[in-house]
């Protein structure tokens, strides 16, 4: 066992309550509160021990994404909230509790991808119909209804496409990445699934027709981005003397771990960063 | 499906109605039926076709190296519903699993929470599954909350924190 949680319906600790252990076999558990406690936590406490440090993080969506109230535990720490505040409260559907080594490399994400991504995708629609709507947003997605076995760090981009003579339509691109370790402890990642959003409208299915292909072969090249982007990785990390023993992604950014004890929890979106984790 | 709502969905009804007449003028028709449900959309999704040659497949036992690192929390309603249960209860009745609860809680120390924690929680979610929580239980409850969190949260109370116990 690593970490013990608590969840319950009132604040302070108080109403309807459950319970959950995760032990040192795996690194995440994950839980949907469903017609229980779904949408009626107020509070929440866990603890971390057995030689791991520790994650909870509490969803206000059914898919461990919307925004997050989390606590962040040392070995041998418990971290509370006693009241998860108006903007949590009775909104938590999801959670995941997370066992963390002692020895970590951890790489926030959105930084690393958003700017080779802007790049490389308004390259792509030079002198098209197609234009970037603002900057994308870099995240982690834990084991999709589309994919529910696996995780992945998802690039979401919201376009613009042009028409003569016509209103602009809304689009949207979202890549998933899925990434891994290989057997000799080089990380290794491809664009697993694309996905396409085209808004309603008279044009909608033309315009998806159209934009979803371009957008499945802009995989390929985002594809060899990243491995180049991990291939630097992986060349610094032989360079520091670091070998790898496993991977595996945080909700958003890096969570601080106490102490101070300031550092106990946090809230935010779980779609402002992802952080890759690796353990030495 | 709200994470694909649009923020021109409040008025997209108007809009479609409008480009509907515009394109009855110009004897348009739509590829698709348009719906005026406020969640509809066009969208596809298209996973990746490697081949299996390919350097980027991960092999069967990296695969699962990476991917099968999580396990499922089953709330209580879902795993009273569950044949969990029903194994993990029918062997021993209640009072006998709160009497073993609670010897085990007595005996709990730090050292010991590896060997008696999987323990007790077998034998306490399935009784927090059955609802009811009758005194008995809510007392095992909270003094293995006491061992474990080491803190006690009458003093905490309207206070967000964290600590070392």
């Amino acid at each position: 066992m690593a970490v013990f949680s608590e969840f319950f319906e009132h604040t302070n600790f108080r109403g309807t309550t459950e319970t959950f252990s995760l032990n040192n076999s795996y690194r995440y558990k994950w839980i949907k509160f469903g017609s229980g406690l779904g949408d009626e936590i107020s509070s929440l406490r866990a603890r971390a021990y057995s030689g791991y440090n520790g994650n909870v993080y509490g969803f206000t969506s059914s898919d461990f994404l919307g925004d997050f109230a989390s606590l962040n535990m040392a070995e041998g720490w418990t971290c509370w909230w006693s009241n998860v505040g108006s903007g949590m409260n009775d909104d938590i559907e999801s959670a995941i509790m997370i066992n963390r080594n002692k020895s970590e490399l951890i790489i926030p994400l959105k930084d690393q991808i958003s700017g080779p991504f802007i790049a490389g995708l308004d390259e792509a629609v030079a002198g098209t119909n197609v234009s970037r709507n603002g900057d994308p947003r870099v995240y982690s997605l834990f084991w999709p209804s589309h994919d529910p076995s696996r995780k992945f760090v998802r690039i979401e981009q919201d376009l613009r496409v042009a028409l003569d003579w016509w209103p602009d339509y809304d689009a949207r691109v979202r890549y998933d990445v899925y990434l891994y370790l290989n057997s000799s402890g080089v990380i290794t990642g491809y664009v697993a699934w694309t996905h396409t959003w085209v808004e309603g409208g008279i044009f909608s299915g033309d315009i998806l027709d159209e934009l979803h292909p371009k957008l499945v072969e802009g995989a390929s090249t985002l594809t060899e981005e990243i491995q180049s982007q991990l291939a630097l990785v992986t060349l610094l990390a032989a360079f520091g003397g670091y070998s790898f023993k496993s991977l595996y992604l945080l909700p958003a950014g890096e969570p601080p771990m106490p102490p101070p004890s300031s550092n106990f929890g946090s809230m935010g979106s779980a779609t402002d960063d992802s952080t890759l984790v690796l353990t030495l | 499906m709200a994470d694909y709502r649009n923020p021109k969905n409040s008025r997209r009804n108007e809009l479609i109605l409008e480009e509907g007449k515009l394109a009855a003028e110009i004897g348009r028709v739509p590829k698709q039926p348009m719906s005026l449900d406020e969640n509809f959309r066009v969208a596809r999704s298209t996973p990746t076709q490697l081949s299996q040659a390919s350097m980027l497949v991960p092999s069967r036992i990296e695969a699962e190296s990476n991917d099968r690192d999580f396990v499922v929390g089953l709330p209580s309603k879902k795993l009273a519903k569950s044949s969990d249960l029903a194994r993990a209860v029918v062997p021993m009745d209640a009072r006998a699993a709160r009497a073993e609860i609670t010897a085990a809680t007595a005996r709990l120390t730090p050292e010991k929470l590896d060997q008696l924690l999987p323990q007790i929680m077998e034998r306490l979610e399935p009784l927090l599954a059955l609802g009811g929580n009758p005194r008995a239980l809510i007392s095992a409850r909270r003094a293995l909350t006491r061992r474990i969190l080491g803190t006690s949260f009458r003093s905490i109370r309207g206070r967000n924190g964290g600590g070392r116990s």
